[in-house]
Parts: structure tokens; C-alpha cells; sequence
């Protein structure tokens, strides 16, 4: 009886102990970023490497931001208020018409429409980029918003309905008997009983836009840097084409910093609900 | 008679129709021509300036005539399978067993699942800009900390550089880990108790109860797992700036597909990649859909 409990005593220490461990090794990178931030360009470069900066010096962040940065993350701004309230919205909508409305076609639609999820987005991407240069919507913000409006993706369609279906149809029809019409129902009787989930859209939503590198990549090029959002700006300033890079690791670790801000405010705000997940019902049958 | 029914018809459905509209013109405008287009691009030469011409099969055929695209393609597929064999299973297994470990309600273990899902959140060009840093080798952190014990390592050679890629792809274990945990909540806390009382310990109850109810989940997380890991893209391009890497290790089948279209503008090479990789998920997807009779769906009524 002894025995047991020690093995058990130890196995918790152990199990801890590894816990801890991995924590130590998921954080290292965040604990790089920062310390290295606060270094002067000479402190960063230096061999042998210091790991501390002998004082806090800011002097890389307002490196990191210069009259590029705001330009960059005005656009980001610009993309991300049309992904988050637009495709939220046009999500919002469309899940309606699924889980709400009865209509011919429905399931086969929506059967369709989530068999595309298997579809590579490389297919559609490079049509689409011939399409974009035709009617002049290359190295605009365009491509980057438009297509969310359709429907705000699928991953979030399907969150938002199976929500939707968890809510009796009781309400629908005795809002019917009041007379009020679809769009009044939509808005002004199920929306504020799904507001959990259409916030966890709007999250989802803007740290996928917020971390977005492809879409701008593939249609905004460097002949066009008034364009960049931040994601690509940063990388054509330090990684791109190799002759002009930008050759400052503390600055380059301050813009790290800096990008992660927006995330890591978010999710300390959502946190529960991102880390307890609205978890994936009807994943059955 | 007749129009009598479709006004029926109109007037019992328009509504609905009305409220997935967005959806449907959507998937017409930004799925299906694309992919049209991406087929019919498949059997030409074209680029930007020239219309399509030489109607053919030799974009596909150019993938096995030796030549430097078909080099570049097998380099990328065989990369690309490396990775997926690797990462698969081994973020599965890592990532299922953390989120056991968390799953219980005890102290601190709601600061490990936050700590554990925060690298989730590093956006991919800030994942490139550090490791970069990290692994640099005249003032990085890493070949300093070597340098302590004598010993010398580039982990950007054409060697290592997948390993490094795998490792550091490893930090979003997080991300995994939460769909397992909101997963296992679906498990009825009655299997467990009613185990317990039989003498069960911990890890039989994981063999038992926890893996069996939790296929479902497997099967869908191995799913998008396959057709995640072969779709491998920005972290990648980020981390060599957008090169491959030393001689093409880092090459991912993506970014071969992105460079023959946006650096090459072979329109018509990179539509014929990207039927390929289309064919070769579909495939996938059907042989674990085949192979699923291990799947718990509940009894069957």
C-alpha cells in the first residue's frame, strides 16, 4: 500500500517535471524575441552571443517602426475590419440559411459545399491570379477581402450551423406566428442566442487574417510595396530578395515582437473560449 | 398547371436560396471557374501574355521526361512525403498523449495548456524571422550554446534543414492538443467512474475507454492532417525565403507549384502540379476512408 502511493508520488513529480520542461522549450522562442529586442545592433551581433541586454533599449522599436510600418499596417487594418466584420457576417448569414430554413437542395448543397474543403487551394490560386491581372485587381487589397464576403469559409459555415441546429426550431415558427419576417428572425431572435460562436468566428477569423502570408504573397508583388500588409512587408524587408536584406536582428526581433501584440491580446482576452474550443459536435455518422 | 408548380416550388424555397446565396456565388466565382480554368490550363502552354495554345497532355508528361521540371517535381513530392510520414503520426501520438496528460482538472493545469498553445500564435513570417535569428550561424543562440561543448552544427544545410523544419513545425503541439481535449469531452465521465470501480488504473482506462471513443476524432484529425501536411507552404517558403533551401531539401510541392507559376509563370505546368496533388490527396482521403472500419461510431441501433 506503501509502495504504491511512493510510485505514485514519483510518477507525478516526474510527469511535472516533463511538463515543465516542454513549457521551458515552447517559451524559449518568446524569451529570444524579447531579450533580443532590447539590444543595441552592436549587443545583437556580438560573439561571443549575450543573452541579456545590458539595458533596456528601445532604440530597435523605433527602427521597426518606420514610415513603412504604418503604411503596412494600415492595410492590415484595412483587411482585417472587412475579413472580421464581413466574413463573420456573410458566414453568419449563410449558416442561417442552412441550419434555419428549410429549402430543396439544402443538404446536397451543403454536402458539396464542404467536399471543396479537400480541394488544394493551389488549384483555384493560380486561375484566380490570371483572373485578378485581367481586371486590374493585382497588387490591390482586393484579393485579400472580396472573396471572404462570399460566405466567410467553410471551417466557420460549418462551426456556426452546427451551433445554429443545437437551437429548437420552436423559435423560428413562433416567430413566424408574430409575423416577423426571415431577416428579422435571423437578426433580432437567433443572433443574440449564438453570440458565443460568432464571436469565436470573429477570433478565428482575425488571427487566420493576422497571420495570413500566402494570399498576399501570390497577389501583391514587390513592385507594389504600398500595398504589403505587414506580414509580407516584414518578410520582403528582411528575408526576400537576398541583396537588399535588411541585416538587423534586433530590429528584426522587435518587429517579431511587435506582430505577435495584436495575437497574444486577443487571445488573452478569448482565451477561454479558444483553449476550452467549442468542441466538434456531429462529427458522427 | 405545370407553372403553377415551379411558382410553388419558388415560393416555398426562394428564401433559403436567398440566405446561402453568398455561399453559392462564391463557390461558383472562386472555386469552380478557377478550378475549370485550372484543368483547361493544365492542357496547354500558356503564360500571362500568350493565350493558350498546343492543346496536350505534355505538362503532365513533362513531369517524367527528366527534364528540369520533372527533376524538381519528384524532388518536391519526395520532400513532401518525407514530411508528412514523419509529422503525421509523430505530432498524432505527441499531441493525443499531452492532451491526456491535461485533460484532468488539476492544479496548474490550465497554465500549461496556455503555455503549451501560445507558439500557436507566432504568425509564419515571424516563425522565419526567428528561427533565422535562433540558428544563425555567427551570433545565434544555438550555435553559441554548442560552441560550449566544442561542437559545431549548421542545422540550414541540405542535410538537416528538414529535421530543423520538423522541430520547429513541432511548436504548435498546442494547437493539436486543443482538439483532443475539447474532443475527449464528449466522453461520458459514467465510463470512467463505472471503470474505476472495476480496479481500473489510468492507463487502462486510456486503452480502453479514452482511445476507442475517440477514433472519430482520430480519423478526422488524420484526415486533415494528410491533407495539411502535403499542402506545407509559408513557413516553409519564410524560413529560405522562398529558395527550397540548399540544393532544394526545403523544397515543398507547393512552393515548387507557387515558383513554376508566380516566378516562371508557367501557367499551364503549374495548373498540371496542382490536378497532380489535387489526384494524389483525393486518393489518400479515399484509402483512409477504406481502411476506417477502426472507427467507433457508438453502437449501432
Amino acid at each position: 500500500m506503501h509502495n504504491t502511493k511512493t510510485k505514485r508520488v514519483v510518477l507525478g513529480i516526474v510527469k511535472y517535471a516533463l511538463m515543465s520542461l516542454l513549457a521551458v522549450i515552447l517559451l524559449f522562442p518568446f524569451f529570444m524575441m524579447l531579450t533580443r529586442s532590447f539590444m543595441t545592433w552592436k549587443e545583437a551581433t556580438s560573439v561571443p552571443v549575450k543573452v541579456f541586454p545590458e539595458s533596456l533599449n528601445f532604440s530597435s522599436y523605433a527602427e521597426a517602426m518606420n514610415a513603412d510600418f504604418f503604411v503596412y499596417f494600415k492595410n492590415t487594418l484595412i483587411v482585417l475590419a472587412v475579413n472580421v466584420i464581413g466574413g463573420t457576417l456573410s458566414a453568419y448569414i449563410v449558416s442561417y440559411g442552412f441550419a434555419r430554413i428549410r429549402f430543396k437542395g439544402n443538404n446536397i448543397l451543403f454536402a458539396i459545399a464542404l467536399s471543396t474543403m479537400m480541394l488544394p487551394g493551389i488549384v483555384s490560386q493560380v486561375p484566380l491570379y490570371v483572373a485578378y491581372s485581367k481586371i486590374g485587381w493585382l497588387n490591390t487589397l482586393l484579393p485579400l477581402t472580396v472573396p471572404q464576403l462570399f460566405g466567410g469559409g467553410m471551417v466557420n459555415i460549418f462551426l456556426i450551423r452546427q451551433y445554429l441546429r443545437s437551437i429548437p426550431q420552436s423559435y423560428n415558427e413562433a416567430a413566424r406566428i408574430d409575423g416577423a419576417s426571415e431577416l428579422r428572425t435571423c437578426f433580432e431572435v437567433i443572433l443574440p442566442m449564438v453570440k458565443p460562436v460568432i464571436l469565436l468566428t470573429a477570433v478565428n477569423t482575425f488571427m487566420a487574417c493576422w497571420n495570413d502570408f500566402t494570399t498576399p504573397l501570390m497577389y501583391i508583388d514587390s513592385t507594389a510595396p504600398e500595398q504589403f500588409t505587414l506580414a509580407v512587408g516584414v518578410y520582403y524587408r528582411f528575408l526576400g530578395a537576398i541583396s537588399n536584406k535588411d541585416k538587423a536582428p534586433n530590429v528584426q526581433m522587435a518587429l517579431c515582437v511587435l506582430m505577435m501584440i495584436p495575437s497574444v491580446a486577443v487571445f488573452a482576452v478569448f482565451q477561454r473560449s479558444l483553449i476550452e474550443g467549442v468542441s466538434l459536435t456531429g462529427l458522427k455518422g | 398547371m405545370d407553372a403553377e408548380k415551379i411558382k410553388k416550388g419558388i415560393r416555398n424555397n426562394y428564401k433559403g436560396w436567398l440566405f446561402v446565396s453568398p455561399l453559392v456565388l462564391g463557390l461558383l466565382i472562386f472555386t469552380l471557374y478557377p478550378t475549370v480554368c485550372s484543368l483547361v490550363y493544365s492542357l496547354h502552354d500558356t503564360d500571362l501574355v500568350n493565350p493558350m495554345q498546343n492543346f496536350g497532355f505534355q505538362n503532365y508528361a513533362a513531369l517524367f521526361d527528366g527534364s528540369n521540371a520533372s527533376q524538381l517535381f519528384w524532388k518536391s513530392l519526395g520532400n513532401t512525403f518525407l514530411y508528412a510520414v514523419i509529422y503525421i503520426p509523430l505530432s498524432l501520438v505527441l499531441t493525443y498523449l499531452l492532451a491526456w496528460l491535461l485533460n484532468k482538472a488539476s492544479r496548474g493545469t490550465y497554465a500549461f495548456r496556455v503555455i503549451y498553445y501560445l507558439p500557436v500564435l507566432i504568425p509564419g513570417v515571424v516563425v522565419g524571422l526567428l528561427w533565422q535569428d535562433i540558428l544563425n550561424n555567427e551570433y545565434g543562440i544555438v550555435s553559441a550554446f554548442l560552441d560550449l561543448f566544442g561542437a559545431e552544427f549548421d542545422f540550414l544545410t541540405s542535410d538537416h534543414i528538414m529535421g530543423t523544419f520538423i522541430a520547429i513545425q513541432f511548436f504548435n503541439v498546442g494547437g493539436g492538443m486543443i482538439i483532443w481535449i475539447a474532443s475527449f469531452k464528449s466522453i461520458p465521465q459514467s465510463m470512467y467512474e463505472a471503470a474505476r470501480l472495476d480496479g481500473a488504473g489510468g492507463f487502462q482506462c486510456l486503452v480502453h475507454i479514452t482511445i476507442p471513443l475517440s477514433t472519430p476524432y482520430i480519423f478526422y484529425n488524420l484526415v486533415m492532417g494528410i491533407i495539411g501536411s502535403l499542402q506545407v507552404f509559408a513557413n516553409a517558403y519564410v524560413l529560405t525565403g522562398g529558395t527550397g533551401g540548399d540544393g532544394d531539401a526545403l523544397l515543398f510541392y507547393v512552393m515548387n507549384i507557387y515558383n513554376t507559376a508566380f516566378d516562371e509563370l508557367n501557367f499551364g505546368l503549374a495548373s498540371a502540379l496542382s490536378w497532380v496533388l489535387f489526384i494524389i490527396i483525393g486518393l489518400l482521403t479515399l484509402l483512409v476512408f477504406k481502411t476506417s472500419r477502426w472507427v467507433y461510431y457508438g453502437e449501432e441501433m
